[in-house]
């Protein structure tokens, strides 16, 4: 009823919104079509700062079957500039999660409403610097299938892997500055308050918790502080940029604290990383490797208990793009994680991992139709997920996304043998105003 | 008999050079006309199908329009290199999305592309393509696609001087462009029919033929305008007769041959809005 409703709404938006009055003359032939252009104001205005965008998104668990996500939100953007040298950047979303929603489901309530601001900050801007200061997003690294040099963002891991990666990304409190010169350009940041990432609640589908342990969350001190500086350069077809950061884990590890009470650490380390872009032809190379340092694992100890071991780890993800003039793209990346410490430190950890990424892009329909197809393998796990996407822009205001994510599982042992089942079809409306 | 003939061929073989040359020298014209050093705009594409029907056309959709800020500025010693950014404005689904290039006059040497797409926050390099392949992408879902928005290289075609005619009330040549082996691996089109204005040095319109020698699109510039001295076609429509689409593209603001910083031209410009904004300010002016 309420995506019924939705719809109806969209539709009639999209009447009162979208009906241009397109000059005279765009539909003449030859000779009528260089009538009087219509004078056109240029000035700026308020709304050309704000984006708005509701949408409505229903998930059905297809092999499990039932309702998983229905719910609606409204993201909010606004981003414009004052007093010549200042911009401010607004970035949030008012989220409804109705009953059939599996986080409503927590609490069983009708309605669950719930606010998140993802981005908000000043940003001051001369010739060669600008600084941000308040909560901001940054992408670090060049590949895209695993989390090699992206590091700094924490994500929202709430829906699981369901949350596109433009939605996933989770701001935090910070002071950046990015320096412009002809020798590169140069990025360091502080953050005083380092954020996690946002795992599922204890009730909702994805939650995975060991059962019958107490978990508390460890709460971050002074010396969790985080800071970076990233270098990078254009060198004609060829970009490269280097980066080295002192960083709070984004994923947590679980150790033993007393009695039946487990904390949750997110315990600091460093991160030195590299990554470089190289086109020829129709080819596009990426490349990203890092080396962390002190960065803790999820491991037991030999009274069978969860606990955390250091590391020192290597995290590379090597990639190819084929464009095929415009037809279609082809996007293969392959990564590979290794552990330095000894297997013996690190039970339950492999030492070596190895994934393979995939992604097949095509447009159709004067480029209003995005097919996508996504596939990730985990070599050691015998994990794999496949994903297939399309994405119409039904006007220039609506746009409607259907998704379909199927897994398939053969290690019992993996962590992921408990997502099995967890096959879903969503659909996605949006309207942008 | 066999004299006469041979005189024949020989006078047809000088007619073909001579009307080659003088296409050559029309074209050289039409190079060298002056477009301004930089180019700073607000451009609207609108694109929509349609049919034709009792002599009128008829948009069949509801159009889409997009809304662009578009800086270009002329580099090098012939000022034959370009560098050029546009930032999406409208529709809001896809603003901020942002297109850095840089085009190089120099034969073998790629395109640079750069591609920033708001929603990830990333800037993606493009690849330019094969050498052996045409692209055929459309420039942001327009009929447009990324060869027609190329800078248009002199020594890519041979020329041959069709005749004169009357196009729009005005005086033109008629001069067929036949790409050149080079260029043909790569080209959507075997060949182009090109109406220059006498006067003015100026392509009129394009008649493109597909790579089986098919008609596929017309291209017509209008609305001529002398800004600064330099004579600008605030509209562009291309109609692709095959598909039977539209896509109008309008300079709504314009201004010519102000100053640009190179540094403008750079990947900063793509993600950081308010430099970008800040700059622009600066072309307030805008007619």
């Amino acid at each position: 009823m309420v995506m019924r409703g939705l719809v109806c709404l969209l539709i009639c938006l999209n009447v009162v919104g979208v009906c241009h009055d397109v000059s005279a003359g765009m539909y003449d032939e030859e000779e009528g079509a260089f009538e009087t252009v219509s004078a056109l104001n240029s000035d700026h205005r308020f709304w050309d700062d704000v984006r708005l965008t509701l949408s409505h998104v229903y998930a059905y668990g297809t092999s499990e079957s039932g309702a998983i996500a229905n719910r609606s939100s409204l993201r909010y953007e606004f981003d414009t500039t004052f007093f010549k040298r200042f911009s401010l950047r607004l970035d949030g979303r008012s989220s409804l999660y109705w009953k059939q929603d599996h986080q409503a489901g927590v609490d069983d309530t009708n309605a669950l409403a719930q606010n998140d601001l993802r981005e908000c900050y000043i940003q001051a801007g001369f010739d060669a610097v600008s600084f941000k200061a308040g909560k901001q997003v940054v992408v670090w690294g060049e590949t895209d299938g695993d989390v090699i040099n992206d590091v700094i963002s924490p994500r929202d891991e709430r829906e699981f892997v369901f949350t596109n990666l433009e939605d996933a990304r989770l701001g935090q409190p910070m002071v950046s500055m990015d320096l412009y010169s002809p020798w590169g350009d140069v990025f360091v940041f502080v953050t005083l308050d380092p954020k996690v990432n946002e795992t599922p609640a204890p009730g909702t589908r994805y939650f995975r918790g060991p059962a019958g342990i107490r978990v508390e969350n460890e709460k971050p001190d002074t010396s969790d502080q985080e800071s970076g500086i990233k270098w990078k350069k254009i060198f004609h077809q060829f970009d490269l940029s280097v980066m080295a950061a002192r960083l709070r884990q984004n994923t947590g590890v679980l150790v033993y604290d007393h009695s039946d009470t487990y904390k949750k650490k997110y315990p600091s380390y460093w991160f030195y990383g590299m990554g470089a872009r190289y086109a020829t032809g129709s080819l596009l190379f990426t490349l990203d490797a890092s080396l962390k340092r002190h960065y803790q694992l999820q491991t037991v100890d030999i009274s069978g208990r969860y606990a955390g071991s250091e590391c020192l780890m290597t995290d590379n993800a090597l990639g190819v793009e084929y464009d095929a003039g415009g037809r279609y793209t082809l996007n293969a990346e392959l990564t590979h994680r290794h552990i330095v410490n000894d297997q013996d430190d690190l039970a339950g950890v492999k030492q070596d991992t190895d994934g393979l990424f995939i992604q097949y892009r095509r447009l159709f329909l004067n480029d209003t139709l995005t097919c996508q197809y996504r596939f990730y393998h985990q070599f050691q796990e015998g994990h794999t997920i496949h994903n297939g996407e399309l994405d119409y822009l039904f006007s220039d205001h609506i746009r409607v996304i259907m998704d379909y994510t199927f897994f398939r599982e053969r290690n019992q042992r993996s962590y992921y043998w408990t997502y099995r089942n967890d096959d879903r079809i969503s659909c996605e409306i949006r309207y942008y105003f | 008999m066999k004299k006469t003939a041979l005189i024949c061929l020989i006078m047809v073989a000088f007619a073909s050079a001579a009307a080659a040359g003088q296409a050559r020298e029309i074209m050289e014209k039409v190079d060298n006309r002056n477009d301004g050093q930089t180019v700073i705009a607000h451009v609207s594409l609108t694109t929509f199908r349609y049919m034709t029907q009792n002599g009128k056309t008829r948009a069949m959709e509801q159009a889409r329009i997009k809304r662009m800020t578009f800086v270009k500025k002329d580099e090098g010693p012939r000022e034959k290199d370009h560098k050029s950014v546009s930032i999406l404005r409208e529709p809001k689904s896809e603003q901020g999305i942002g297109f850095l290039q840089y085009d190089y006059e120099e034969v073998g040497k790629e395109t640079d592309q750069w591609m920033y797409l708001s929603a990830l926050g990333k800037v993606k390099r493009i690849v330019a393509g094969n050498d052996n392949e045409p692209k055929t992408g459309s420039y942001f879902g327009s009929e447009f696609n990324y060869e027609d928005m190329e800078a248009y290289n002199l020594d890519d075609f041979t020329y041959t001087l069709l005749g004169p005619e009357t196009y729009r009330d005005t005086d033109c040549w008629v001069i067929e462009a036949v790409p050149v082996l080079r260029k043909a691996k790569k080209s959507n089109y075997s060949r182009q029919i090109l109406w220059i204005d006498k006067d003015r040095d100026m392509i009129l319109k394009a008649v493109l033929f597909n790579r089986n020698g098919k008609k596929t699109k017309i291209i017509m510039s209008g609305n001529i305008e002398t800004l600064d001295g330099i004579l600008v076609p605030r509209k562009i429509v291309v109609d692709n007769v095959e598909s039977r689409r539209r896509t109008v593209l309008l300079y709504e603001t314009i201004v010519l041959n102000r100053p640009v910083d190179d540094e403008f031209l750079r990947v900063r410009t793509l993600t950081d809005k308010g430099y970008r904004e800040r700059k622009l300010q600066e072309f307030k002016d805008l007619k």
